[in-house]
């Protein structure tokens, strides 16, 4: 019981309290290319989900290793980002094997591939196990991290998403601030709602 | 645009984070001083530099789903010394910093420019686009810094000043994303001075727009007419500017056209040509004004007119408004001829596909 109150704690906490991509700018630009292609942004989180859970879980399980264990972050890095690259190209292989019955042309595999390497390397899936080792989360803290991080990610897209969407019709925005410079402001609001979650003193 | 140097494309015009949206995480979260803008900004510049030169050099041939795997190594292959040395001669900026500074080893800006340019160009050419976007992306950095130092900390290269009150927001991401927004509309603004084309063209091909959606471009006609209607508009089909001239209209009595009807009339001899000057009200006949048959207008459609000096004035009128662009009625289309003959007028008809 303990185990799932963690794990659920740890998962809303990413989510919602502390939104990764809100309150930490992870994952910000890769949030704004998904929002503006609504096809893909469900594919994309489930992808992050995937990249960061794993990632998560292998790191926090290296961890245990004691040469590993209390190690600096500049040994982090170097694990991680071998971790990442690994569960990167171990991914691609089983994908590549099961597209190779499937009937999908050249193009679309490496569209997919592309869409997939976008979705392993980014700053949101290699923040994960940093979080993990900093708060000094369990094995099932790393994974409810992980989950939590793709669907974080899922929630704030859908957001921009839904903020583009009313910026692209509203004629009444400044011709300056139109697209780009609107949507940062738009974003920085969202950052404003989600800050103010954690109970911070914003202003003077 | 076409005369500004290749510099300023590529680091104004191409700027990764206010044009391109990319690599905003390390903008908007760790970019919160000055110092640390200069080493962010150091640490980009030489991991581009180096990630394209390998590319270019060793990995052009390699697949690209391997070579997608390889730029993470390559980051982090640059940016581990450098946590070396910044956490020998700045173990407190290393603190500060956290856990982004590491995360530079996946800064997207790397992989965007390597698949771009890197791999599509040669040495010299990749080692010129990394230094021009490493410049841009540094010169958004040190702005940011400089910008929520100041207004976050009041504080300048960390020393104090007393006149500003700090506002911790501009320290958070928020206030990073605030900042950034002000910078991308001061980039308009200038490239609206500069080119307004290039400007309106920033706006419709912007990376934030919806893919698929024309929205944006018709926002911005929306914005040029000065329209405050938030509902979208359809889309028109632009239509050429008519150079001014003058109109022609033949005008034939009842009898000739019953023998171009009939075929016996291969060209009508007694036809009046009436010039229409575009701001004249109606043809201006000088004889047979009683009752015609047709008015053809060169440019296009006829009207018929059977008696009624006011209604054939209306249909003149109206053929002019509309700028018809078909011809109804051809002298050698009997089939078209006796359609007119059932209506009392023909309004003109416009081509077919066109946009209202």
């Amino acid at each position: 019981m303990k185990f799932i109150a963690a794990f659920f704690a740890a998962f809303i906490y990413v989510c919602f309290t502390q939104n990764l991509v809100f309150t930490g700018g992870y994952g910000a630009s890769e949030a704004i290319r998904s929002a503006a292609r609504p096809k893909q942004i469900l594919l994309f989180s489930i992808m992050i989900a995937y990249f960061s859970t794993l990632t998560s879980l292998i790191c926090r399980v290296v961890l245990f290793i004691p040469a590993f264990k209390n190690s600096s972050t500049i040994m982090s890095l170097a694990v991680y980002t071998v971790v990442l690259t690994i569960v990167y190209f171990v991914s691609v292989a089983i994908i590549r094997t099961l597209l190779k019955s499937s009937d999908w042309s050249e193009i679309e595999v490496d569209k997919f591939f592309r869409q997939t390497a976008v979705a392993s390397f980014n700053t949101i899936v290699l923040a994960v196990p940093f979080i993990t080792e900093k708060a000094t989360y369990g094995v099932h803290e790393a994974i409810a991290q992980g989950l939590g991080a793709g669907v974080a990610f899922l929630i704030a897209v859908a957001l921009i998403h839904l903020g583009m969407r009313r910026l692209e019709v509203n004629s009444e925005t400044p011709l300056s601030f139109r697209g780009t410079p609107a949507l940062f402001m738009y974003i920085a609001i969202l950052c404003l709602a989600f800050t103010g979650i954690m109970g911070k003193s914003l202003f003077f | 645009m076409n005369n500004q140097s290749y510099l300023f494309r590529e680091v104004l015009a191409k700027n990764p984070v206010l044009v391109g949206t990319i690599g905003l995480c390390p903008v908007v979260a760790i970019c919160t001083s000055l110092k640390a803008a200069l080493i962010m900004s150091l640490i980009t510049i030489v991991t581009l530099i180096v990630a394209q030169l390998i590319t270019s050099l060793f990995l052009k041939r390699i697949k690209q789903w391997v070579r997608l795997g390889l730029y993470t190594i390559i980051g982090m292959l640059v940016v581990v010394p450098s946590m070396i040395l910044v956490d020998k001669f700045s173990p407190d900026m290393m603190l500060a910093l956290g856990i982004y500074f590491p995360l530079l080893a996946v800064n997207p800006l790397i992989v965007r420019n390597c698949e771009r340019e890197a791999v599509e160009s040669n040495i010299g050419k990749s080692l010129l686009t990394s230094i021009c976007a490493g410049l841009g992306y540094s010169a958004v950095l040190v702005a940011v810094g400089f910008i929520r130092e100041l207004l976050g900390a009041g504080s300048v290269w960390g020393h104090k000043l007393g006149f500003i009150k700090p506002a911790e927001a501009f320290l958070m991401p928020l206030g990073g994303f605030i900042v950034i927004a002000y910078l991308a509309a001061a980039l308009r603004v200038y490239f609206r001075n500069l080119d307004p084309e290039f400007a309106d063209e920033l706006i419709a091909n912007s990376r934030t727009n919806i893919k698929g959606s024309n929205k944006a471009k018709l926002q911005l006609k929306g914005a040029k007419r000065g329209a405050v209607n938030t509902a979208p508009r359809r889309k028109k089909k632009k239509r050429k500017a008519e150079p001014e001239k003058k109109q022609t209209f033949e005008v034939m009595t009842l009898e000739e056209a019953e023998e171009l009807r009939s075929g016996s009339l291969p060209q009508v001899e007694s036809t009046v040509q009436a010039e229409l000057a575009p701001s004249d009200e109606m043809p201006k006949v000088s004889q047979n004004t009683s009752r015609f048959e047709f008015v053809t207008l060169d440019l296009g459609a006829e009207v018929k007119k059977s008696g009624d000096a006011e209604r054939f004035a209306a249909a003149v009128a109206a053929s002019k408004r509309e700028k018809p662009q078909r011809r109804i009625l051809n002298r050698q289309g009997q089939e078209k001829q006796v359609k007119l003959e059932r209506e009392e007028y023909i309004e003109p008809v416009e081509k077919e596909g066109e946009d209202e």
